[in-house]
């Protein structure tokens, strides 16, 4: 290899160091790293683990009985015994139906279409079902929300119907001890209560079914004082307060990002860890999207970024500027104060209270006050004014939900007036009105004092874990004791459980009934896809059966279905007969209409958005901006966050979001303390230092992860781990962020901007991270250039990088010949967020298991699709790259020239293909992959699954047993099925009709896969396309998946980095 | 030499017994290699039901589809639902114990539970409709079922067995005698195709 190809940083610069363009770990930026592999190199000793010494090790330190030869010999041993046993097959029935349904035959998958009611709204899911069974969650296209996009959590979502620790009947809770007792029982004695109950409250998230709303009342309306208290922990309360403050309409704004030329984010994660960030991120990238248009003027939509902790949003900005937790709005204003007081512009320029208001916020203090430079926020405001209309400012996520966080979205509020956005790109009559949403955390609070005071007889929560939602704060467990009656409707006796009186065990979404409205005239309607799988009832059914048992004087509808056979499927469909059916049926039969809705999932009444008149911006709202200023804090602060996996740790138990890397750090398994490296070596700390956080008296141990992107003195942690009552998967994992939120004055929650002590334990803790496992080496594998280079030069980068584009190479191996189809990929890196949802996606199709912490320490994790994550630039605020990487499906393939059993070989439409029955585990295909995607079976991990998860597996894809490898296979199942269908219809395949499941959930579409033979398919296209290039191209394995280089719309060489010094 | 088995050491008796296994193993092995007996071919398992297939398929000449309707449409031929029985024994011999039995099934929705006799190796896939499009008969694959009394396993299922067709067979002018000609217009003269994934995946 000459010096020219050398990928080794220090060598190309003549012995003097030199960073590599793009790197995984901070290592990678100092000399020692390159020294030392090197060096390892030389001593033979550049493996991760050294197998032998690595079980040397566990035989010294193992507490298991058995050493490790003994485990040999017993093994041996069984192995011969197998042998004997293998004499006579097995006798096998085959169990028909008694009677089979009609729409069902067997190998033959149905489709139905649902709604995940998910956070507020939901989304429309086709639920795809095998012999009765659901097996996989796909975006339903006709669904105007989301449509064929999923986000992992909902991907995920599946794997929770199947959770063994599943609550399977109802228990009554004596001193945190359940006892199963019937639902006659249950029904019974808490009629019994509520019949002598008056003050009877309701608590639930955010309600976006009509009916279930309709419900609930009707079912108070028995009660002398009965009220539905809303409390939607996942939209900041403080957002839909601000709105009303601002406009006196209170309520959730949806954005129209496929409107908006820049977005202008000041601690907004709608890219990430948002509810609906799937669907944002879908109208986001349609005014990004460079294929298909001329490069020479090719256009694309601005993201800049104003945040305390490296987010998803973040990572996807073209401009990104660290801020520390809770100076957000500073900057916020800053921005106003710039548009609307120093530049005069806009119509509230004339307006006094609003100088008033921003006076004291200057481009020039506020730069000094928070420390990033004047002329970015100059810059920013002169953008966002040229964008007026066309612009989008968001805000205030939990990483910003500081004690001003009110004041963030008063500011957010005011600059989208002031730019003309609001009705606009702001689309304030998207959602139907929800009265109860707009009031959530007043309500709730409320509710919480109501209890302390003793005035709450009967309290029913559903949906929601407020005991662990931050209850240390809000000291609702301490609430619930003053309570006579408390009933939680749950999946599981959790955190809130424990201190209930009765748990009532709740539907899964696939096995209940239901509609929503997600956004304003679009009904969505939820079908049940299986059969329940333990004792369990529906929210709904539950109170029409706590009204039938108490005789209970309930209005209306609700009375009568009480009394009728039908339960909840009953009153949903008596509800749409009197309120849907009568103004959209269009002269169908109830009957037919009924079944037309439930087939297509979703039935569209409007235009997605109420007709509203425009709103004005009440800038007495402003008056608030004056009250207690937080004044310039030297100390270290905390932003809590959500993880875009985990989220708020609902899904705790779901091993496939607890294995999942998060997006930007791959840390699997646990939280973790990120901070910067400055303020790292400042507080003299190293990567998996144990650390003990305090925030006031409330403190929680965390390892350290020292995270590039953080801000001068502010520290992130995530929440939703430390469950304590999840189930055997989410027990333990990580450490519980929410017992360091704390309430102000007002009692708003406080997640961000606290001042926080962080003392060194002393002690390491290994987090369990992926991306250390594969390194770059300096090696050009991504590609990232200006949106200005690439209209100078499409091909900007090649021209650069001499070993992407080698010239012909020759080649040892016979050439292929593709006479039909030859499958091929091309992945965007501009379209590609990093969310993931293709990994769980992946991993739901191909029946792959999560193999544990421990596992993955010891990179034997076994997703098929991984997310690499690049950065480049400074490490204080880099520049971010995600690049899907799976296998490679090279025409070259460097693992099949190395199998000794031809257990991997190349077939004739370009698939790399793997013989499961036929590999016997050597794993030198693994050893020679250039871009380590193979994944070999170190355990039976199908023996972990357990009660009913084996009902999960797709029965179109083998579960692979211990010393077997795999690999992504590029869906060839749904290859086979599809080439199997267009030859029953006697047609070639049509370009689009196949897809695999990480393209088919992709929000932004970012992955294309076809047939490459057929030089006008779109894959063929973009195979074309000048950006296009392929990973590690100079070793000529000639991979099928070609990717698209990353383009940024910001000008080169401009990152913020350097402004904290 | 057995009379000293005692006074072996327990590693010795366990060494002894590993390479007892090893030879055995590699015996069986050979035997299995020379007899192919393990593919099961002539097992004809006694059912639950003594269903005639000669009765059925050879003298009333039913269509093997009326009862298996997966065939032309799925992967699994599958085997029919009681349901599918009533639809004629309702009133055909509905007198007899063995129609009694099956009606005893459907009256109390209990399946019947038959055993099975066609099994794949593991991790290979077939299917069906495939074969049953290219205008295949079922015969050359599971033999002259009309004739048989109780279903018998004919062919070996075997990998080399299904690579007899698949490998550079032209399955349009197939010497299987019942393959339809020009069955499938869009590809005329296709080869049987033999990628591993074809079958393994």
């Amino acid at each position: 290899m000459d010096t020219q190809t050398n990928p080794n940083p220090q060598a190309s610069a003549g012995g003097e160091f030199s960073r590599p363009r793009h790197w995984v770990s901070l290592d990678e930026l100092t000399p020692e790293y390159w020294a030392s592999s090197a060096d390892q190199e030389a001593r033979g000793q550049e493996f991760l683990h050294k197998p032998i010494e690595t079980l040397a090790a566990m035989e010294k330190t193992s507490s298991f009985p058995l050493q490790r030869r003994d485990f040999l010999t017993l093994m041996g041993a069984s192995m011969a015994m197998t042998g004997f046993a293998c004499a006579r097959r097995p006798v096998e029935k085959i169990i028909p139906y008694v009677v089979k349904p009609e729409e069902l035959t067997p190998g033959v998958a149905n489709l139905y279409a649902s709604t995940d009611p998910g956070v507020y709204g939901g989304f429309g899911v086709l639920v795809k079902t095998r012999e009765g069974r659901p097996i996989k969650l796909e975006g339903n296209p006709d669904h105007p929300v989301n449509g064929t996009a999923l986000s992992a959590r909902v991907q995920a979502s599946i794997l929770d119907l199947y959770d063994p620790d599943r609550l399977a009947a109802p228990v009554t809770v004596a001193s945190g001890r359940p006892s199963p007792i019937s639902w006659a029982e249950a029904d019974a004695a808490i009629a019994e209560r509520l019949k002598k109950a008056a003050r009877v409250r309701v608590l639930t998230p955010g309600v976006s079914s009509p009916s279930t709303r309709k419900l609930i009342q009707e079912f108070l309306a028995s009660f002398e004082d009965g009220k539905h208290v809303q409390w939607e922990p996942n939209h900041s309360s403080d957002r839909v307060a601000a709105q009303e403050e601002c406009y006196g309409d209170g309520g959730l704004t949806a954005y129209r990002l496929d409107q908006a030329d820049l977005v202008v984010s000041f601690g907004s994660d709608f890219l990430g860890a948002d509810a609906h960030a799937e669907a944002h991120a879908r109208q986001w990238f349609r005014k990004r999207d460079l294929r298909g248009q001329k490069h020479s003027d090719a256009r694309m939509s601005r993201l800049v970024s104003f945040e305390s902790t490296l987010t998803l949003t973040g990572s996807n900005s073209d401009e990104r500027h660290a801020v520390n937790a809770g100076d957000e709005v500073k900057v916020a204003l800053a921005v106003a104060h710039e548009i609307i007081v120093a530049s005069q512009h806009s119509a509230l320029a004339g307006d006094a209270p609003t100088r008033e208001a921003l006076r004291d916020f200057s481009a020039a203090k506020v730069a000094v006050d928070v420390g990033i430079a004047e002329e970015a926020i100059k810059k920013v405001a002169r953008e966002l004014w040229e964008a007026r209309g066309r612009g989008l400012v968001v805000g205030g996520d939990m990483h910003a939900g500081s004690a001003d966080a009110f004041k963030l979205h008063l500011a957010v509020n005011l600059l989208n007036s002031a730019l003309e956005n609001d009705g606009a790109t702001v689309d304030y009559a998207a959602f139907a009105p929800n009265a109860g949403l707009a009031s959530g955390w007043r309500d709730y609070s409320a509710l919480i004092a109501e209890m302390q005071a003793g005035r709450v007889d009967v309290l029913l929560v559903q949906g929601l874990n407020p005991a662990y939602l931050y209850g240390r704060a809000t000291g609702f467990v301490d609430a619930l004791s003053k309570v006579n009656t408390v009933v939680h409707v749950s999946d599981r006796v959790d955190e809130t459980g424990i201190h209930a009186h009765f748990v009532l065990p709740e539907h899964h979404f696939l096995e209940n009934w239901g509609d929503h409205e997600p956004r304003a005239g679009v009904l969505s309607l939820q079908q049940p896809t299986v059969h329940p799988l333990n004792a369990t009832r529906s929210f709904q059914d539950i109170l029409l059966g706590l009204i039938r048992a108490g005789k209970l004087s309930a209005s209306g509808l609700a009375l009568r279905m009480a009394g009728s056979e039908g339960g909840w499927h009953a009153y949903l469909r008596e509800n749409w007969k009197s309120s849907v059916y009568p103004s959209h049926g269009r002269g169908l039969p109830f009957e037919e209409f009924w079944v037309d809705v439930l087939q297509k999932g979703v039935l569209v009444t409007g235009g997605g958005s109420r007709e509203l008149p425009p709103r004005r911006f009440k800038t007495y709202a402003l008056r608030s901006l004056l009250k207690g200023r937080a004044a310039k804090m030297d100390e270290i602060r905390l932003a809590l966050y959500l993880k875009s996996t985990l989220g708020d740790g609902s899904q705790a138990n779901n091993g496939w979001l607890q294995e999942m890397p998060d997006p930007v750090s791959t840390v699997t398994w646990d939280n973790h303390l990120n901070v910067g490296p400055s303020l790292a070596a400042q507080l003299k700390l190293k990567q998996n230092d144990m650390v003990r956080v305090s925030v006031g008296e409330a403190s929680v141990e965390v390892p350290v992860l020292v995270q590039p992107g953080m801000p001068a003195s502010t520290v992130s942690l995530a929440v939703g781990y430390g469950r304590k009552h999840a189930g055997a998967i989410g027990n333990g994992v990580g450490a519980d962020a929410f017992s360091l939120v704390t309430l102000d004055s007002e009692r708003r929650p406080v997640f961000a901007g606290n001042p926080v002590k962080v003392e060194k334990l002393g002690w390491k803790y290994e987090l369990a991270l992926t991306q250390g496992h594969h390194r770059a080496l300096g090696r050009p594998i991504v590609n990232d250039v200006t949106l200005d280079e690439y209209r100078r030069d499409p091909a900007a980068e090649m021209h650069t990088n001499p070993h992407l584009r080698p010239k012909s190479v020759p080649t040892l191996w016979p050439v292929h010949e593709y006479k039909g189809y030859r499958w091929g990929m091309a992945v965007d890196q501009t379209a590609c967020t990093g969310c993931g949802a293709c990994v769980i996606a992946c991993q739901a199709e191909n029946n792959i298991p999560i193999v544990g912490r421990d596992r993955v320490r010891m990179s034997r994790e076994m997703h098929w699709i991984r997310i690499d994550r690049y950065y480049s630039g400074s490490e204080e605020n880099p520049d971010v790259i995600f690049q899907p990487m799976m296998c490679q499906h090279c025409e070259n393939a460097p693992c099949e020239t190395v199998c000794p059993v031809l257990a991997t070989t190349h077939n004739d439409e370009g698939l790399n293909d793997m013989t499961y029955n036929r590999c016997v585990g050597t794993r030198y295909c693994q050893n020679n992959c250039p871009y380590k995607v193979r994944r070999f079976n170190f355990f039976d991990h199908w023996k972990d699954y357990r009660g009913n998860q084996n009902l999960l597996w797709n029965p179109e894809v083998t579960v692979r047993t211990r010393g077997v490898m795999e690999k992504c296979t590029f869906c060839v199942h749904r290859i086979q099925e599809t080439k199997n269908l267009t030859k029953t219809e006697g047609r070639k395949l049509r370009d689009g009709e196949l897809k695999t499941a990480c393209q088919q959930t992709c929000p932004t579409d970012a992955i294309a896969f076809g047939d490459i033979n057929d030089p006008n398919s779109r894959v063929s296209r973009l195979r074309a396309d000048a950006r296009a290039f392929r990973s590690l191209e100079e070793l000529n394995a000639k991979p099928a998946i070609s990717y698209l280089t990353k383009v940024r719309n910001k000008e080169k060489g401009a990152t913020s980095h350097g402004e904290h010094h | 030499m057995l009379g000293n088995f005692g006074q072996l050491s327990v590693g010795q008796k366990i060494a002894g017994a590993l390479v007892a296994c090893l030879v055995l193993t590699l015996v069986g092995a050979g035997v299995v290699y020379v007899f192919p007996t393990a593919s099961n071919q002539g097992y004809a398992p006694e059912q639950p039901i003594p269903f005639s297939h000669k009765l059925h398929a050879g003298t009333h000449k039913i269509d093997c589809r009326y009862c298996h309707v997966g065939v032309t449409e799925s992967r699994h031929a599958t085997v029919p639902s009681v349901s599918v029985c009533m639809n004629c024994h309702r009133v055909v011999k509905a007198e007899s114990p063995w129609i009694q039995q099956i009606k005893k099934h459907y009256d109390e929705k209990k399946p019947i539970e038959w055993v099975r006799v066609h099994r794949l190796p593991d991790h290979a896939r077939f299917n069906h409709q495939a074969h049953v499009r290219k205008g295949l008969d079922c015969k050359a694959c599971h033999g002259d079922v009309g004739q048989m009394e109780k279903v018998r396993q004919v062919g070996a299922l075997s990998m080399g067995w299904c690579l007899q067709c698949h490998r550079g067979m032209d399955v349009s002018s197939s010497v299987l005698s019942a393959a339809k000609p020009g069955a499938d217009p869009a590809h005329p003269g296709e080869l049987a195709p033999y990628q591993c994934s074809t079958c393994h995946y």
